[in-house]
């Protein structure tokens, strides 16, 4: 609990606040299922992090580092695992995608 | 009864238990709770501002909660209101400065975690399958091609 530790608290505090922000705005504005699967997955799991080292940077024992770390790797792992199982099946459900879609390769392979 | 005697009865009968030590009513008594542990302002501010930006944060979420026009839309905005309850959780072990509610934050990413798996599950089994496309087994539906 030093003065640099919480400077640097507050600053990866708001960062992390800022990737929420992000993530909450995508997932209410985006146009389509899998823009805001994109937005929601990628945004919280940084904004969780920038919080979680927020929380090392302002009390900094050992114990606070063991648990966030076990944290973050979940965080890493799960965000991205629930995000392609939900893609993967709104794919097969036939969800619309948006109209200026460019490119669907799942769809150029005859998948879907 | 005003709102500020109310207040005022509230800590005594939290710490109820802890009258054994005597006389504590009052602010004394409300050092038994977890406050603030020391922090500088620039912090205390950042974590104030977190939790209104959570929240905000968290009525969008329902918004499309309520509103999304697939299921698969509702599900990611369950997802993304666990991590925003994560995210509260956080904020208030900066707050309290002390390790005691830190559990809860994985406990909630990790029900997050099971509850988007199982949703995920259950759309990909309910969706219709192309024709020709193989059955899998995660299919609910046991008959042959639908067309």
């Amino acid at each position: 609990m030093s003065v640099f530790g919480d400077w640097m608290a507050a600053i990866f505090v708001f960062v992390g606040l800022f990737f929420f922000v992000l993530g909450a705005v995508g997932v209410v504005r985006l146009p389509d299922t899998y823009h805001r699967l994109h937005a929601a997955t990628k945004c919280s799991t940084l904004g969780l992090i920038g919080l979680l080292v927020g929380v090392v940077f302002h009390i900094g024992t050992g114990a606070v580092d063991a648990k966030v770390a076990t944290v973050v790797v979940f965080a890493f792992v799960a965000g991205p695992v629930g995000s392609h199982m939900l893609a993967k099946a709104a794919l097969r459900a036939g969800d619309v995608q948006w109209g200026g879609t460019l490119s669907d390769e799942h769809a150029e392979d005859g998948l879907s | 009864m005003t709102c500020s005697a109310l207040l005022d009865m509230m800590p005594v009968v939290v710490a109820a238990g802890d009258t054994a030590s005597g006389g504590s009513h009052g602010a004394e008594a409300a050092r038994t709770l977890p406050g603030q542990g020391e922090m500088l302002p620039v912090l205390l501010f950042m974590v104030t501002a977190g939790v209104y930006v959570l929240c905000v944060g968290m009525a969008l979420c329902l918004w499309r909660l309520i509103r999304g026009p697939e299921l698969a839309d509702r599900v990611l905005a369950a997802d993304l209101l666990a991590l925003h309850v994560v995210g509260l959780v956080v904020l208030l072990t900066i707050y309290v400065g002390d390790l005691v509610f830190f559990d809860a934050a994985l406990v909630v990413s990790i029900i997050g975690f099971v509850s988007t798996v199982g949703f995920s599950q259950y759309i990909y089994a309910t969706a219709k399958r192309k024709p020709g496309e193989a059955r899998t087994d995660l299919d609910l539906e046991p008959q042959g091609d639908p067309a």
